[in-house]
């Protein structure tokens, strides 16, 4: 849930939550209780902005996840904070999310703002796909189809800019707090004809815009190594292809093989795994050095290996001197970062140049003082999103390209 | 009325994850167990994410006013799992009763075992669909020395990283099963056969949907005395599953002055 603060995000999935059914009576009353008290109509934020603070302020800290279900589709909706310095929260609900809901206010002197764009750019990179544009507040603008036509030719606009095919977005006429257009086409706005937002949700959750060629061959990220009856299993989680017993495995960096000899899911031996699982694949041989964030894989492994990375990165603060990559809580050292291009965010424009401030992305090259396992962020998402810390505070993220 | 076409392979390959990296990250880890369904689940998990060990010791936070079910449950479970059991003892005042016993008697005894100990992080198995403000907890999180949390400034969670772990001197709550609904850990505890408190099943028409301790813990009626009919039931219940529960009575804000006082 993306967008601008006070355009109403938390409202609307407040709202949603009642219309799916998924909140019970006594959470509503609880919400309506707290509204009275503080003196104003019926808010459905209420129900997830649930702290003290929150609800004194109207605004919305950190992330707040909630699931909701329509038809046969169970979403998890990822509330984001609309402010500015809460940037850190935005990167973490993008980086889980499928679809972007962008909230817009056609509220006057409200509408497509900086931090809109900013939103919209960020999750794009990130790895969301596809977006449902919600044009928020139309009963405060008296449905009004001129105001609703001119924020969807802007947004549209910036959303074909940054890469997106009209087929991968929709536009739709809302009021959150009204209850208009959410589950069902509402007859309050009479120029309307297309899709309700959850019927826009449901169809674009079931169509994959662009499905990613994924690599094939068997990769494994590392998480510990306990001994076990002599022999050796390695803790992970399989990130591609397929892993069977009796493979000839690899550790990258690095040269170390290993006979996987079992492979077990949880107490169960399996006789293979795939993508997605969490395993133990246990070893004949013996694991030398600390591998933890290391890759296991087999001889001709399709990503690279390298101290040196091409990456589109978001800075929530300038880049430090000391800065490190983190892999897992591992911190590899950053010897040098080159700015390519900067590019700002909330208007898309790009620029020559070597400074990049806060809340800008830029293309960048990374020298680390050692090699690492990675991949582009387009083939392998594990192993192409990247996360620069000084001090293990979020400097920046970004992925591989 | 809870939707049940969710994957638990899905969800258990996440915890496992989780309750790995818990134990990566961390020097000194234990777990707590309150015999219930969810922190049962959650060793019947970390079972599963560490070749058939639970790897770090467990706490039962004991008020001495658990029902005698739960008890024999606990020995039960602690000779067949071989759990590194620590009970830690907190005193009952019978004067209070709600949020100000929950806040006193089970968060004070945390801290003198935390303390005791030296743990440096915590296995917590809160579930986000539980309350309001479990919907802002993040698979870890830290806690200052007087287990405050600071929910405004939560570590990163970007993809599989989790950045800004600092807990100045306090320690991390990890929290695996946040992505599980209640009828999810039913259909755990149904595809792995796990060994569940019996207080749950039903006895003269009535169980325990959510286990507290006697004090302020109310059954519901019921019938059902399968995993089966429980699951049954949850698919067409609107009422909450806390809602035997006296803590949660009063208001959202008192669960966020739980949680800020350090309550699980």
């Amino acid at each position: 849930m993306l967008g601008h603060k006070d355009h109403g995000k938390s409202t609307l999935i407040g709202r949603m939550l009642i219309a799916s059914g998924k909140v019970t009576p006594d959470r509503i009353d609880e919400a309506k209780r707290a509204s009275s008290e503080a003196g104003v109509e019926f808010e459905p934020a209420f129900l997830l902005d649930t702290f003290s603070d929150e609800r004194e302020l109207g605004m919305t800290f950190d992330n707040t996840r909630v699931q909701i279900s329509h038809g046969d589709t169970l979403f998890e909706l990822i509330d984001v904070p609309g402010h500015e310095e809460l940037m850190k929260s935005m990167l973490s609900g993008s980086s889980s999310a499928d679809i972007g809901v962008v909230v817009i206010s056609a509220k006057n002197d409200e509408g497509i703002t900086d931090q809109t764009r900013r939103h919209v750019y960020v999750a794009k990179m990130f790895g969301v796909d596809r977006f449902v544009v919600a044009v928020n507040k139309m009963d405060l603008s008296g449905f009004d189809e001129v105001k609703f036509k001119s924020a969807k030719a802007e947004i549209s606009e910036f959303l074909q800019n940054i890469g997106l095919g009209k087929k991968d977005f929709e536009v739709i006429p809302i009021s959150a707090r009204g209850d208009v257009n959410i589950i069902r086409r509402d007859a309050a706005i009479t120029w309307y004809s297309g899709r309700s937002l959850f019927e826009s949700l449901e169809a674009l959750s079931h169509e994959s815009v662009n499905p990613p060629s994924l690599p094939s061959d068997p990769r494994l990220i590392i998480q510990s190594v306990i001994p076990r009856n002599g022999a050796t299993a390695i803790l992970g989680k399989v990130i591609s292809g397929e892993i069977k017993p009796g493979m000839k495995m690899t550790v990258f960096p690095g040269s170390q093989n290993i006979d996987v000899t079992e492979i077990l899911k949880g107490m169960k031996k399996a006789g293979s795994a795939h993508k997605g699982e969490s395993v133990a694949l246990v070893a004949a041989d013996t694991v030398g050095g600390d591998v933890r964030g290391s890759i296991l894989s087999v001889r001709n492994f399709t990503g690279q290996v390298s101290n040196s990375i091409r990456a589109h990165i978001f800075f929530v603060e300038q880049p430090h001197e000391d800065l490190s990559l983190l892999l897992m809580d591992v911190p590899v050292k950053v010897l040098k970062v080159t700015v390519d291009e900067v590019i700002d965010p909330s208007s898309g424009r790009r620029r020559k140049g070597s400074e990049v401030r806060p809340l800008e992305s830029a293309i960048v090259h990374i020298t680390l003082g050692k090699e690492i396992a990675f991949d582009s962020f387009a083939r392998c998402r594990e192993l192409g999103g990247i996360v620069l810390a000084h001090n293990s505070r979020l400097v920046g993220s970004g992925i591989v390209i | 009325m809870q939707d049940d076409s969710r994957d638990i392979e899905e969800l258990v390959n996440r915890s496992v994850y989780i309750l790995r990296e818990g134990k990566s990250r961390n020097k000194k880890v234990a777990a707590l167990w309150s015999m219930g369904k969810d922190s049962t689940a959650m060793l019947s998990l970390a079972r599963e994410a560490f070749l058939g060990e639970v790897p770090f010791p467990v706490i039962h936070i004991d008020n001495g006013i658990d029902f005698p079910e739960t008890y024999q449950f606990r020995e039960k479970l602690k000779d067949e799992w071989n759990l590194d059991l620590i009970v830690a003892e907190s005193r009952i005042q019978p004067e209070l009763s709600g949020f100000s016993c929950c806040g006193s008697n089970k968060t004070d005894a945390l801290k003198k075992v935390m303390d005791e100990y030296g743990f440096d992080a915590l296995i917590v198995s809160i579930r986000r669909d539980e309350h309001g403000i479990r919907a802002k907890e993040k698979y870890f999180s830290p806690r200052d020395r007087d287990f405050k949390w600071d929910y405004k400034n939560q570590p990163a969670e970007i993809w599989d990283n989790y950045i800004g772990m600092e807990s100045d001197g306090g320690h991390i709550r990890v929290h695996p099963l946040l992505d599980w609904n209640e009828i999810d850990i039913w259909r755990y505890i149904q595809m792995r056969d796990v060994p569940i408190n019996p207080l749950y099943f039903s006895v003269k028409g009535y169980r325990y949907r959510s286990l507290g301790c006697t004090h302020c813990t109310v059954p519901i009626q019921s019938d059902v005395n399968s995993v089966d009919g429980i699951i049954k039931e949850l698919k067409s219940t609107s009422v909450e599953e806390r809602a035997g529960r006296e803590q949660d009575k009063e208001k959202e804000y008192v669960m966020q002055k739980l949680r800020q006082m350090g309550y699980m």
